[in-house]
Order: C-alpha cells, then sequence, then structure tokens
C-alpha cells in the first residue's frame, strides 16, 4: 500500500530534477515562444518532407544564434538580427516566420505567432519597409502553451484575426498543448481556423495531421 | 481493497503545499486550473416534457480528478517544455543555413537542393529575445538560449511523472 512518504518522495524526485523547479525558473519567461519554436519546427518539417530544403537566414546575416522575436514585430525591423526560414517550391518562394505584424484588410496590424507567407512579399517589405499585406499570407498560425485548460477567449480573437486577414489565407490554425472543449465545437464550421489541440510531442499523429495539411495545401500552391 | 493509506485530498495538499515551497508562482498556476473547474451535462426532469432537458454547467473538480489536472500541469512544465525545445532542435538542424540573400536571384526552375545544404545535420543555436526591441527598462538577459535536454534527463523526469500518476490514482484494486 502507497503511503504519504512514497508520494512525498515522488514528488520531490519530480520538483527537484534537473528538468524540474530549478529548470522551469529559467525558462518560465520564455515557455509560450519555445511553444511557437516547436511549432515553427514542425513547418520546416513539412517543407522537407515535400522534397525541399529550408534555408535559415537572419535580416542582417547569417543566423547564428536564430533568434526568435520576443514581441510582435516588423518584418523589417533590425534591431536584432531576427531569423526566418526560406524555402522554394517548384520555383515559388515561401518564407517562415515568427511574430511578425502583417496589415489586415480593415488596416489594423496583427501578430501572426507563426505564418508562411509569399518570398517576393517578404522580400519587398524588407527593401521598402513596411508591414506585408493580407495577401501574402499563405497560413498563418495561434501558437498557446498551457498548463491547464484553454482560454475561450483565444479562439474569438483568433476568428476575428483571420477574418481581417481576407479570403486568401489557405491555411490557419489554433495551436496548443491544451484544448477546451467548446472550443472544439467554436472551430467546427468550415470556414473557421482548424483546432490543432493537444499539438505536442506527447501526441505524434496530431504533429503528422498539422504536417500533412501544410503538405497537401503547399502542393495544390504550387501545381505539383 | 484501497492502494494508498492517503485520501486524494490530502495527496492535493501534499502536492500544493510541496510545490508551494519550491515556487509559488507555479503553485498559483496549479491552482489556477484546478479553480477553472468543469463543464458538465445536467439534466432537468418536468411532467410536461417526455424526456428531459439537457443544460450545462460549470462545477469544481473532485479531488481526484483536481491532482490529476495538477500532475498534467506539471508534465507540461517538466516534460512537454523540453520536447518542445528537442523537437525544435531536431527540425532546425536538418535545416540549411544561410546569410541574407535576395530570393528573386533564385532562378524559377532550378532544383530546391542544389540551392542551400550548407548546415544540414548541424545543431544551430536557438534563442528567444528578452529585452524586446521597444522596451525601456533593461532586462538582465537580452535573450534566453533554448537548450535542449539530454535524452535520459528527460527520460527519468518521464517515469517520475509516471510514478506520480500512479500514486495518484485511486481506483479500488
Amino acid at each position: 500500500m502507497a503511503t504519504l512518504a512514497d508520494l512525498e518522495a515522488a514528488i520531490d524526485a519530480l520538483l527537484n530534477h534537473p528538468l524540474g523547479v530549478g529548470q522551469y525558473q529559467l525558462v518560465r519567461v520564455v515557455e509560450e515562444k519555445a511553444y511557437e519554436a516547436y511549432v515553427f519546427g514542425l513547418c520546416l518539417r513539412a517543407v522537407r518532407e515535400l522534397g525541399a530544403t529550408p534555408v535559415l537566414r537572419g535580416i542582417s546575416g547569417l543566423p547564428n544564434p536564430f533568434i526568435f522575436r520576443g514581441a510582435p514585430g516588423q518584418i523589417h525591423s533590425t534591431s536584432r538580427n531576427y531569423g526566418y526560414a526560406e524555402f522554394v517550391l517548384n520555383g515559388y518562394p515561401f518564407e517562415i516566420h515568427a511574430g511578425v505584424e502583417f496589415k489586415g484588410t480593415s488596416g489594423m496590424t496583427h501578430e501572426l505567432d507563426v505564418c508562411i507567407m509569399r518570398g517576393d512579399d517578404a522580400n519587398k517589405c524588407r527593401q521598402q519597409p513596411d508591414d506585408p499585406p493580407p495577401a501574402s499570407l499563405v497560413g498563418g498560425w495561434e501558437c498557446k502553451f498551457y498548463d491547464g485548460n484553454l482560454k475561450k477567449g483565444l479562439g474569438r480573437a483568433f476568428v476575428g484575426l483571420i477574418d481581417d486577414m481576407g479570403g486568401n489565407t489557405r491555411l490557419s490554425g489554433l495551436c496548443s498543448n491544451s484544448v477546451h472543449p467548446q472550443l472544439r465545437d467554436y472551430f467546427q464550421p468550415q470556414r473557421r481556423p482548424y483546432p490543432h489541440f493537444r499539438l505536442t510531442p506527447l501526441e505524434p499523429s496530431n504533429e503528422d495531421i498539422f504536417v500533412n495539411q501544410i503538405k497537401g495545401e503547399l502542393k495544390k500552391m504550387t501545381a505539383w | 481493497m484501497p492502494s494508498h493509506d492517503y485520501s486524494p485530498r490530502a495527496a492535493l495538499e501534499l502536492l500544493i503545499r510541496k510545490v508551494t515551497e519550491r515556487d509559488p508562482e507555479l503553485a498559483s498556476r496549479l491552482q489556477s486550473a484546478i479553480d477553472a473547474g468543469k463543464d458538465v451535462s445536467e439534466r432537468q426532469y418536468s411532467p410536461h416534457r417526455k424526456r428531459p432537458r439537457l443544460y450545462r454547467k460549470t462545477v469544481r473538480f473532485s479531488d481526484e480528478e483536481a491532482l490529476r489536472v495538477a500532475v498534467d500541469a506539471l508534465q507540461a512544465h517538466f516534460v512537454e517544455q523540453p520536447m518542445f525545445v528537442i523537437s525544435a532542435a531536431h527540425q532546425f538542424a536538418a535545416a540549411a543555413l544561410g546569410g541574407r540573400v535576395d530570393p528573386s536571384r533564385i532562378p524559377r526552375a532550378e532544383s530546391p537542393k542544389a540551392v542551400a545544404t550548407e548546415g544540414v545535420g548541424v545543431d544551430k543555436p536557438l534563442e528567444i529575445e528578452v529585452q524586446t526591441e521597444t522596451q525601456i527598462s533593461t532586462a538582465d538577459e537580452q535573450t534566453v538560449r533554448l537548450a535542449p535536454p539530454a535524452a535520459d534527463a528527460l527520460k527519468q523526469q518521464q517515469e517520475h511523472v509516471g510514478r506520480l500518476l500512479d500514486l495518484t490514482r485511486f481506483e479500488e484494486r
């Protein structure tokens, strides 16, 4: 029979481990961004599985280290050597970004946690500083790391964001390691973003769904 | 026959107390996850209706459910977070590394494989900006490195979570 002492020892083993509270205290401020990095990595995987090689670049030079923005920013910002990824499919250039602000159809700007956009538009917005137009967005994802249930308001906010990006966005989704039962229902209509709930390495099949959606849409776009 | 000499409530109080002692902010997050409660479907019977009417009600978690919520939250921080970093590091290592190039210079029909392969298979340091470009106050660190943990360390933590789940499961055996 398990005793309270057994339970206490198990709790201590978890909390005192090098990947326990100590590690948490080092990285707590960037946990959300670490999740975005993970989703960005899944986009890279989708590109490689299509047979292309994504190339990591920095706005000011070689991305060593590869730097993710800590807050929403402009694609043309050179305050740090922010990283992005570039790839070409059947001659069509694309880029993958994190934390970049886009112009909506209303004129208001919106941050996309992770996005795939047309490479030509990205380059133009760096050369002549501007926010990318809504038509340049191919896929956009909101990324939320949660240790409890997702907040419903996130879903409503993201639906509004994608709505303002116009009708040309081919892929959109709310990615989270967590879930909210009502949000599943909210995202059911066809025109709404895809609910990539429980998108985590603990659920490889959900990772496959995310990656395969990107692959399918990019193949369709580039007439492969 | 019970498999524990403690109740779910005692287990939950011990867990929250231990986490609070180590990190009150983390304990607060666990408490928030527990206090959010859950939705259930309730039935309302009426003599005027053939079938009961269903309605949604938000209720608190039971002690055992709250324990599960708390352990899942700890798993999110101590197991899933390192897994995100490992996954990202793996995917970035498989990408090529290039400097600043104008994509319009890439000929339309050129094979992607011919464009760049430098850096494929090489680990790439990943960092997250802490001092953002619009912040006036100065953070102690400018960026935080995302360092993937050793595989055996992650495996140990997964085992620790598994052990905790076993000790907080209260079905009769």
